[in-house]
């Protein structure tokens, strides 16, 4: 329907938002232009950034599985901590009594060894 | 070996800027947009909202939603998709509004009803007519401002949208999250209550 048939009140109605809305004053222009400038720099660059995302996750998550596949393969045999090599030696000693005998008079050993030799 | 050296060398120039060039262009093309319709959508938000300053605030969201989650479909689409966010986020300050509604019935005072008065009167009219023709255009654009107001804000918004913006029902549906057969239900009642409030202007 043309403006020209449509009823007066309509018309009038019609006229009345086109008139409010084409004489907004500077202060109102400058603000509304701003905001477009604003929400096209935001918004287009949100909207850029929103691909970044899932590149991003999938390169972190190639990279831990990167990680935890190397750790899981360095060889472990040569690897033994120190504790685990004293342990047996150890172990033996505590078992054998007289070994601890053995130990406890190593000093009268030594004396007398050194007599025999002076001797 | 030369020529394959400068073939790798412009691949990923050649790459940016057709990115930086489609990204400027779709930027124009979006500015554009948005400069044709922003002050009608600043009126939609104003008779929704009912202040200046909340109208502008729902106007710049609007914008900013409409950008970031639709600027990549078709340029046909994009006048119902903007007045889809438009219509969202005039309802969600309606639901603010009036959670804050209850608590200001305790602690009512003649500030907060002065908020609600006619923003568009600091709209100013640069048309510079005669007293009288200026009276009579202030009393009929009061009325009319009334009588939108005085409308539901569904009704409102199908009439806004589908008289005076002029999308089609299909897109006005589009724009107000509802049905077409809805559209035309709302359009209808706010046709028929505008009538009786407004049929005496000429």
């Amino acid at each position: 329907m043309n403006r020209e048939e449509q009823p007066a009140w309509l018309r009038a109605t019609l006229g009345s938002l086109d008139e409010q809305a084409a004489t907004l004053d500077a202060a109102t222009l400058s603000r509304l232009n701003r905001m477009r400038q604003q929400a096209l720099d935001q918004g287009l660059r949100g909207s850029r950034g929103r691909w970044r995302w899932p590149f991003a996750a999938f390169a972190t998550a190639c990279g831990v599985l990167l990680v935890i596949g190397m750790v899981s393969r360095l060889p472990t045999a040569g690897l033994v901590s120190p504790t685990t090599v004293m342990a047996p030696a150890d172990y033996e000693m505590l078992v054998a009594g007289e070994d601890l005998e053995l130990i406890e008079d190593l000093e009268f050993y030594a004396w007398l060894d050194q007599q025999s030799l002076d001797g | 070996m030369m020529l394959s050296v400068s073939i790798i060398q412009n691949v990923p120039r050649n790459h940016v800027s057709n990115f930086d060039a489609t990204n400027s262009a779709l930027r124009a093309r979006l500015d554009r947009f948005l400069r044709d319709i922003e002050r009608r959508a600043l009126r939609m938000a104003i008779l929704g909202a009912g202040h200046l300053d909340d109208a502008m605030e729902l106007v710049q969201d609007s914008m900013l939603g409409f950008v970031k989650s639709y600027s990549d479909k078709p340029e046909s689409d994009w006048a119902p998709l903007f007045f889809r966010v438009l219509d969202s986020r005039i309802q969600d300050h309606h639901r603010r509004q009036k959670v804050r509604g209850r608590w200001r019935v305790f602690f009512r005072n003649d500030a907060d009803t002065q908020d609600l008065e006619d923003a568009l009167a600091q709209v100013p009219d640069s048309n510079t007519p005669t007293p009288i023709e200026s009276f009579l255009v202030a009393q009929a654009s009061v009325a009319i401002d009334a009588a939108l107001r005085a409308l539901p804000d569904r009704q409102r918004q199908a009439f806004l949208l589908r008289i005076w913006e002029g999308l089609d029902v299909a897109d006005t549906a589009t724009a107000m999250g509802c049905s077409q057969g809805s559209v035309k239900t709302h359009l209808f009642r706010a046709m028929d209550a505008l009538k009786r409030r407004l049929e005496d202007l000429r």
